[in-house]
């Protein structure tokens, strides 16, 4: 496993101090949920009660009703607390601050633009506002008025297209499992974490299925998570890629089985999740047949990459920003490349070439090409006494 | 009461009669017993999975009497109103009709009410997929939070369409195809019910139809048992639903695998006859190569699938073949699937698919030739072996009566040189020569040949009737058939093929395979035939091209002192080799024998024919690759080929 990243680990940050106005926001919205009830919990006066909070649900079906949602927020932090003392007013999941259609609309912009001409006003310390939405759009001036004068929370989903991103997301699947008491075998929790995607509120509803699933049993292992947890799409494509490491034949085809009958594109499924896979393990069959590699662990074989001359690595999977190798995916195909020979991959690799040719230059059933190319690439070469 | 159709008179009624879907059911129940229920419930799955009887069943588990509780009575009045669709409190709402955001705006409003007689308020849409996105966005609220009285449960074949932001916010099922097993399992158990006499292969055959669903499974059998009455077989369900038997699929995979062409395209014809669906048999065809395909790699795969005969030939079909032949035939297979799409004549190019197929089986790949040569003794081409060792042995389980009785049936495969054509001759040229007795020689090893009356195994040197009066065949060519020397007659047929394929061996090793799988039949006129089993169609067709029989030609004249004629014919009574034998033994041991020089050999017949066995022996294991063979125009084109070096061998 890479180190954690700090920016996928670290979602939460605070520009500023302010103890007066809080904005949640990110796109985890489980999350920004959680965190903004726990701000609410901790700032809402003890002796105030049920007349210290105001809540003002911000799902706005148009542009119109963001303008009344903004209206009544407003109407909210001018209304003095009915048994004087504090007050809290919670503007919950609005989602007309984005960049959609309700957010760009002159009522919704101007609305909000209202809400923080009135937090801007000297209002009594003692009235408090909390704003927690999933989607705001952060180039407008709005955003940047409210960074100014609230604390600020992110939350933000990994961005699943960089490396590293399983750790923040395996942190909490973890936890919540502990929670429940529940332990997983080796690859389990990898898998479910790939599986589930990074949307912490799926996550949750999966460890809690698998819980009622395992019953009195404590301990969930790989067949279960397969059995148990619905794939979102980049899940099925990290299975496949799976599979193939794997040389598992039979859970490939029924991997593109679920896949094609999702209605996916050929080409896409081809392109995602086999090519990518196959290059891999060949870069990687290629690399330790020529070169002296660690392969040992994790930070040996990324020194071990370091150390190469330029001419063996310039053809390895770089990061998005350049700055180094894509370790990752290439360490995890040091033990897959094992069950294949050079041969085999070079093979597969063409293979692929002819399979996207045909998927887009001829009428050929394309579950039929897909099919004929696992089989081709996985099946082992059997040569019958 | 009127008539119910049997996929909502069967239709589950508790937990315990969902079949297939063991892991939905047992989360629900343990959710139930342990009071943790989500507050929405997500099923996905193809149609006649089982979404809609589980989201009632459950419906009824949280609802019933003393509820939520596993253990239901499904008789219960309020159970019976739920699985009716009549409840007041479980809501069915067809998600495709009431898919717009006003609906999703009134369920909204209804929410608040509490249930009127149940603990629980089920609003159970059907087809949620169909909901447009503002309907979506505005369920998100109520969903997220909805009041506790107040359980969703959302239906939908195609996850996919519904947005992430309420995929989250269930808990989601995904409910499996129904393994074939089990739905013909249930079939059975219907029609034990009804009354109806239903055949397992017919409940198999209706299953495979049903494709995992067990609603399009009891809807067949409806049909059938409207169409047939109480009494329903297996072709009663194919002719029914134009479906292909599997065992003629099998039995079509099995006719490719044995090279029999008549016998897999008088199945397209009888099933082009039937009034079936071409298109239906290929892709059947391609599909059970595929299963093949994955037997070959896992062989528990997709057993659950396959009703228990046909498991067994698959498992004995994809021992006959390599991975690549298959490979090759699936190709070759799809091609024609795409080419059939537009084709009018859709059974010419079955056919033609079918023919390419028996050649891709029968083809020798350059990988297989180059890995065979790396492979040095213990090599062989691997593609035949696996079905000359299959055929073997089920013929090694049919009397020899029964063989002989087969070959008719092989008369119509299309040959290229069928003997008796070539033994036609033109009426006139009566030569002289021709009433001379004719030379019939038995082969040595006698090997039990079925022929025609011209070719009549008749005693040594006798002319057989047909033939006297027939205008001989040393007529039409009297130039290539001289008088032969009296010191031929005396040629043992034995020695001369042991000594003929040791030449051969030498001089051009890459044909020694096909010619040692091929049995010398008789020297008659010139005519060296050589028998072939009708398996082996590959060998005589390699050795049958005009390069290889002039080689061949070439070398038998020289053995013999004469001009012969080279002829491959397929034999029928023929055995296929023994695995060992059909091997590609270019570098073999060969056989110890008396050694002798290959020139003296070579030169030999030349002087005299009687003297070609005493010079033939067996060639010394190579130190260095013979010029002969470094001459050979295949040898050379590989070198050049594949830049390759040719090693001694040790």
């Amino acid at each position: 496993m890479p180190p954690p990243k700090k920016a996928a680990a670290a979602t939460a940050s605070s520009s500023t101090s302010s103890n007066q106005f809080f904005a949640v926001v990110g796109t985890d919205e489980a999350r920004v949920k959680e965190a903004a009830m726990r701000i609410v919990q901790r700032i809402t006066p003890p002796e105030a009660g049920d007349f210290g909070n105001e809540i003002v649900e911000g799902q706005a079906d148009n542009a119109e009703h963001a303008g009344q949602i903004c209206g009544n927020v407003i109407m909210a932090l001018q209304t003095l607390p009915f048994f004087g003392g504090g007050k809290v007013v919670w503007l919950k999941g609005a989602n007309f601050l984005g960049d959609n259609q309700t957010g760009k609309a002159a009522a919704s912009v101007q609305g909000f633009e209202n809400i923080l001409d009135v937090l801007e006003s000297n209002l009594p310390p003692d009235i408090k506002f909390v704003l927690s939405t999933s989607s705001i759009d952060k180039r407008r001036t709005s955003f940047k008025r409210l960074s100014k004068i609230a604390s600020m929370e992110v939350h933000d989903k990994p961005d699943t297209s960089k490396a590293g991103w399983e750790e923040a997301v395996m942190h909490h699947a973890l936890n919540k499992a502990r929670e429940l008491g529940l332990s997983f075998e080796s690859g389990a929790l990898e898998l479910l974490v790939q599986m589930a995607g990074d949307d912490t509120r799926q996550m949750e509803n999966e460890i809690e299925k698998i819980d009622l699933y395992l019953g009195e049993r404590r301990r969930c292992g790989l067949n279960t998570v397969r059995g148990m947890v619905s794939m979102s799409r980049a899940g099925v494509v990290w299975e496949i890629g799976n599979a193939i490491g794997a040389r598992d034949l039979q859970r490939a085809l029924e991997l593109l089985g679920v896949l094609m009958y999702q209605g996916q594109n050929a080409i896409g499924i081809l392109l995602a999740a086999i090519v990518p896979k196959v290059r891999n393990l060949l870069i990687v069959k290629e690399l330790t047949s020529r070169n002296k590699v660690n392969t040992m662990s994790y930070n040996g074989f990324s020194s071990s990459l370091e150390a190469l001359p330029s001419s063996a690595t310039s053809h390895l999977p770089r990061k998005k920003d350049g700055t180094g190798f894509n370790v990752y995916p290439l360490f995890m195909a040091v033990a897959e490349a094992r069950k294949f020979t050079l041969d085999e991959l070079h093979d597969g690799l063409s293979a692929c070439l002819a399979a996207n040719a045909k998927l887009v230059t001829t009428q050929l059933d394309t579950k039929v090409v897909m099919e004929r190319l696992l089989v081709g690439l996985l099946a082992p070469r059997t040569r019958k006494a | 009461m009127s008539y119910q159709v049997f996929a909502r008179k069967y239709r589950p009624k508790t937990f315990a009669d969902v079949l297939g879907q063991e892991h939905v059911v047992r989360t629900l129940r343990n959710a139930i017993a342990q009071n943790r229920l989500a507050h929405a419930y997500l099923f996905v799955g193809p149609r006649g999975t089982g979404k809609t009887s589980t989201a009632r069943i459950f419906a009824k588990a949280l609802n019933c009497p003393n509820g939520p509780s596993i253990e239901f009575d499904p008789e219960d009045p309020i159970c019976k109103e739920i699985a009716e669709g009549n409840s007041l409190d479980v809501l069915e709402i067809d998600g495709a009709s009431n898919n717009g955001v006003d609906q999703v705006r009134d369920l909204r409003e209804s929410v608040k009410y509490a249930p009127s007689r149940c603990r629980y308020k089920i609003y159970y849409i059907d087809e949620v997929h169909m909901l447009s996105t503002a309907a979506f966005n505005a369920l998100l609220k109520t969903l997220e939070e909805p009041p506790p009285h107040v359980k969703f449960i959302f239906a939908t074949t195609e996850a996919n369409k519904i947005l992430p932001t309420i995929i989250s916010r269930c808990q989601r099922f995904d409910l499996r195809r129904i393994p074939l097993n089990i739905i013909a399992k249930h079939l059975l158990h219907i029609a034990n019910e009804e009354g109806v006499d239903l055949d397992e292969k017919a409940a198999f055959a209706i299953g495979k139809g049903a494709d995992g669903g067990m609603r399009d499974a009891q809807s067949m059998l409806d049909q059938l048992v409207a169409f047939c009455g109480n009494k329903i077989r297996e072709e009663d369900v194919l002719e029914i639903f134009g479906f292909t038997s599997m065992q003629t699929v099998v039995g079509m995979v099995q006719h490719l695998l044995e090279s029999d062409t008549v016998g897999a395209l008088q199945l397209v014809h009888d099933t082009s006859e039937a009034g079936k669906d071409l298109g239906k048999l290929l892709s059947d065809l391609i599909q059970h190569i595929r299963t093949l395909l994955v037997s070959q790699a896992d062989p528990e795969a997709g057993a659950e699938d396959l009703e228990p005969e046909i498991a067994d030939r698959v498992a004995a079909q994809c021992q006959m073949a390599t991975t690549e032949q298959l490979l090759r035939v699936v190709d070759g297979l799809a091609e024609v699937d795409a080419r059939m799409r537009w084709a009018t004549n859709k059974r010419l190019h079955l056919e033609l698919g079918v023919i390419q197929a028996v050649q891709h089986l029968n083809e020798v790949s350059l990988s297989d030739v180059i890995e065979a040569l790396e492979s040095g003794t213990t090599g062989g081409l691997p593609k035949v072996t696996p079905r000359a060792a299959q055929v073997t042995s089920a013929r090694a389980a049919t009397p020899a009566a029964e063989r002989v009785s087969v070959a008719p049936a092989r008369v119509a495969e299309p040959a290229p040189a069928a003997p008796p054509v070539r033994e036609i001759t033109p009426p006139t040229a009566p030569l002289p020569v021709s009433r001379e007795p004719e030379r019939v020689i038995e082969p040595a090893p006698a090997p039990v040949v079925v022929k025609e009356s011209v070719e009549a195994p008749a005693p040594v040197v006798k002319p057989t009737p047909v033939e006297a009066s027939a205008p001989p065949i040393v007529s039409a060519a009297p130039e290539r058939t001289p008088p032969p020397p009296a010191a031929t007659m005396d040629i043992d047929l034995g020695q001369f093929w042991a000594d003929f394929t040791n030449i051969i061996q030498e001089r051009r090793a890459l044909i020694v395979g096909w010619l040692r799988i091929g049995t010398l039949l008789s020297i008659s006129h010139g005519v060296v035939k050589i028998g072939f089993p009708i398996t082996e169609g590959h060998a005589r067709e390699s050795l049958n091209r005009d390069n290889q029989r002039k080689f061949l030609e070439a070398v038998a004249a020289e053995m013999l002192g004469m001009a012969v004629k080279f002829e491959m014919v397929p034999d029928a009574s023929l055995a296929a080799p023994m695995a060992s034998e059909m091997g590609f033994d270019l570098l073999d041991v060969p056989e110890p024998k008396p050694a002798a020089a290959p020139e003296a050999r070579v030169d030999a017949p030349k002087a005299a024919g009687s003297a070609a066995p005493a010079t033939a022996s067996a060639p010394e294991a190579p130190a260095a690759p013979p010029e002969e063979f470094q001459n050979d125009p295949l040898i050379k084109a590989a070198v050049e080929k594949f830049k390759l070096k040719l090693a001694a061998r040790a």
